[in-house]
């Protein structure tokens, strides 16, 4: 880097001092990347307890039950302040220190940018809007609130739900109407179900990205991978669920014409009371002589749709066997799309 | 709503407990003994002598223990689903107090449930069963 400098400031014909002064900017310049092996951290700020009025807050055996959190999500913290400061939420005490704000915005962007790359690499065919509904399956407020509950991080975080600040406000309230004041309290706001607190499901989920930003701190990026691994990617999904294809049939052909197969054709496979209120038919979308999907129905109609529905799950799910030896290229193999395997039922609804 | 965002609701991710990690369902496991009541010695002995050992080998688990005068021992257990469940263990010897430890280290959690059935299915029910689907 500082040779390249030195090297075009002597081409420009760049004056002596110039050129010191362009390389003690190359020099003060921080590096761009961070080795797994060779991780360099700034240090954070951690925590500082302002005061008995803060530490009085902090309930019994926080620290064992952080401790303990430790060791269920498998990190063994050689700084324990960085997983208390991961543990308290801004909404506990307001503007008396440092929270895990910080923390969960790098857990976030470090979870999400493990989870589309693991998702991107193991379904190469997967539309784009599938691949957003299966990163928000995994990574919403809503899915990590259920997974830190698992975890037992409920129990342990420490916030203050909204309801304890319309308590405050009615405090306020009965201070000024004292004061004779006219001052309107709102009304109360109702708990979202009995074992739930207001706002517990964004608490939660931030909070849980915070975990991941403290693991980073503690074990680098290969931590939060081995982290997302074990908690995130291994929660049981059905992928063909975020997959939506309108108009089936025409997508299909589209395809075909992509990937430069013969236009597809539907054909009866089976059939049973055609001329019966209870009616049953089998179709098969054919590409020429290769089947490429199955669809049953109570119309051929609708057959016709869900077989090719079936085709274009069966491409879009092709999956990757062993994501880690994969190189991504612009030359995936044509030949290998048709989709061999039919499905064992066709879970759509038809309507 | 769109059919994407449809297709986006339809889409949860399900914890199975044991895939890629297992956690261990007990959260806290908490002793209350009396210092003086004979009803206690033998809790008194398995703290003194056994509950440092336990807790090396259970690092996921708080223990708490308690010193209640004048009432009868017991050991109470929470777990991650919210409950908790307790066992009196007064007047039993050591092997019997670190025998209901294990169980309830051991125990998910969820009430105990009669199995009425004796085959149960996840599958759909057989009766608009069609040969082609």
């Amino acid at each position: 880097m500082i040779g390249a400098v030195r090297l075009s400031a002597r081409a420009l014909g760049a004056s002596a001092a110039q050129l010191s002064r362009q390389t003690a900017v190359a020099a003060a310049m921080p590096r761009a990347h961070y080795s797994a092996n060779n991780t360099e951290l700034p240090s954070i700020s951690h925590l500082e307890f302002d005061g008995p009025r803060f530490t009085a807050q902090i309930p019994e055996f926080f620290e064992a039950r952080a401790a303990a959190f430790a060791a269920r999500i498998g990190v063994d913290f050689s700084d324990k302040k960085t997983l208390h400061q991961a543990l308290i939420h801004p909404s506990f005490s307001p503007g008396r220190g440092n929270y895990n704000d910080r923390l969960s915005y790098l857990g976030y962007s470090l979870l999400h940018a493990i989870v589309t790359e693991h998702i991107y690499v193991t379904y190469p065919n997967l539309p784009t809007h599938a691949i957003s509904n299966l990163v928000d399956t995994h990574l919403s407020n809503e899915s990590l609130y259920h997974l830190g509950k698992s975890l037992g991080l409920d129990q342990l975080l420490l916030w203050k739900p909204a309801n304890d600040t319309y308590a405050l406000i009615i405090d306020e309230h009965q201070r000024l109407s004292a004061n004779g004041s006219d001052f309107v309290a709102p009304a109360e706001p109702e708990p979202v179900s009995k074992d739930r607190r207001r706002g517990d499901a964004n608490v939660i989920g931030r909070s849980f990205h915070a975990i991941a930003g403290a693991i980073y701190h503690e074990q680098g990026h290969q931590g939060v991978r081995n982290f997302a691994n074990k908690f995130i990617l291994s929660r049981v999904t059905d992928i063909g669920a975020g997959i939506s294809i309108r108009n089936p049939r025409l997508v299909l052909e589209a395809f075909c014409k992509k990937y430069e197969l013969e236009t597809p054709t539907y054909q009866i496979i089976r059939e049973s009371g055609r001329a019966s209120h209870r009616s049953m038919f089998m179709v098969g979308a054919f590409s020429g002589k290769r089947l490429l999907g199955i669809g049953n129905a109570r119309s051929i109609d609708v057959a016709q749709i869900v077989a090719a529905k079936n085709a274009l799950r069966a491409h879009f799910l092709e999956q990757v066997q062993n994501p880690l030896q994969l190189e991504l290229g612009p030359d995936a193999s044509i030949e290998e799309w048709a989709p061999a395997r039919t499905p064992a039922s066709d879970s759509l609804p038809i309507s | 709503m769109s059919s994407i965002a449809a297709a986006k609701k339809a889409a949860t991710a399900v914890i199975k407990n044991g895939t890629g990690a297992f956690v261990q369902p007990c959260h806290k496991i908490m002793i209350n003994f009396c210092k003086h009541s004979g009803s206690s010695r033998f809790v008194r002995n398995y703290i003194n002598e056994h509950i440092v050992e336990f807790a090396r080998q259970n690092p996921s688990i708080v223990i708490a223990v308690n010193h209640r005068p004048c009432a009868h021992p017991f050991i109470r257990a929470e777990y991650l689903n919210g409950s908790q469940k307790s066992i009196g263990v007064k007047n039993l010897p050591e092997e019997k107090v670190h025998e209901f430890m294990m169980f309830l280290r051991s125990h998910n959690g969820s009430p105990m449930v009669k199995i009425q059935q004796p085959i149960m299915s996840t599958s759909h029910n057989r009766r608009h069963f069609n040969a082609l689907l």
